[in-house]
């Protein structure tokens, strides 16, 4: 049975479905967009919460997952104004750290260190890494799931590379 | 190092950072018993409107009730009220409701203003005769 109509007839059985199915995925994407883990948890929860509470908003034509992962991006986006931490104008600069190696949690070679680097991005720069790297999506496709001109992602790529590339360089020194 | 290299060792290694990442698990028990509670919330809302509004539409019968019909017979209303009264006056009379009238009813007024005038009106005839 498609995991929509599970959760239309048995919300309960639904929602151990759609964590069983999505919830990996989900938690990777949460970890790149949030600062820390729990805060990746807790949008999860909230995200899968909500998809069930608001599960006859779905339209079966779109990809799940992409649904899913808008309920994710507009409650991280409330939660930044809320807090007006981590959120730039689009077309600002972007405010990348000045030397990865010195961010304290930075350990040359280490994945954690480049998870650092990348949740010290501005989120929108965030999004775009999420989806071109994480999620394999390409340009055109990563623009229309985050509602901006082509032109706009490959700006946001451009700059993420460049502060990840400085990341790795130094990692390697 | 072109973009395209670049691309591939950034994916290849946020991939691999990412892959260690899970949800605990407890969050799947955590999630179900949110949605049971959140059913349960909804099921008591939607019995205390109905309440709310079965109430709504008592009172408003209640108090809208008519005045004793004009053409009953004077002081049959006050000596039988309940032969000679309106559907929603029968209504009102029921405990609560007449509760209510007696709430929104002008002080110093009379209960039946009406009525007492009738019962006057016959017996100044019947004095008369």
């Amino acid at each position: 049975m498609e995991l929509y109509r599970e959760i239309l007839e048995n919300r309960e059985n639904g929602a151990h479905r759609l964590v069983l199915e999505y919830g990996k995925r989900l938690y990777a994407a949460a970890v790149l967009l949030c600062a820390n883990d729990s805060d990746a948890e807790e949008l999860v929860f909230r995200t899968f919460e909500q998809a069930v509470k608001k599960i006859k908003l779905y339209d079966p034509q779109r990809d799940f997952f992409t649904w899913l992962y808008a309920i994710m991006r507009n409650f991280r986006r409330m939660d930044c104004r809320r807090r007006r931490v981590d959120v730039v104008p689009v077309g600002a600069p972007a405010d990348l750290p000045e030397s990865p190696s010195t961010a304290p949690e930075a350990i040359p070679g280490a994945g954690d260190g480049l998870l650092q680097t990348i949740r010290k991005l501005p989120l929108p720069l965030r999004e775009a890494v999420m989806l071109h790297y994480f999620e394999d999506k390409s340009v055109d496709e990563a623009a229309a799931i985050l509602g901006v001109p082509p032109g706009t992602v490959k700006s946001r790529l451009h700059r993420a590379r460049e502060a990840l590339a400085a990341f790795l360089e130094g990692s390697k020194s | 190092m072109t973009d395209d290299e670049l691309d591939g060792i950034l994916s290849a290694k946020i991939k691999r950072s990412l892959a260690g990442k899970s949800l605990p698990d407890a969050f799947s028990a955590r999630l179900a018993a949110s949605v049971r509670r959140s059913a349960k919330t909804y099921r008591l809302k939607m019995a205390a409107a109905a309440l709310a509004g079965t109430f709504s539409v008592c009172a408003i019968l209640g108090l809208a009730a008519a005045r004793p019909a004009r053409n009953a017979p004077q002081g049959a209303v006050a000596a039988y009220p309940a032969q000679n009264s309106t559907p929603a006056e029968e209504i009102s009379q029921l405990g609560i409701l007449g509760v209510l009238r007696e709430c929104f009813r002008r002080p110093g007024r009379p209960r039946r203003r009406k009525e007492a005038e009738s019962i006057r009106f016959t017996t100044t005839r019947k004095e008369e005769k």
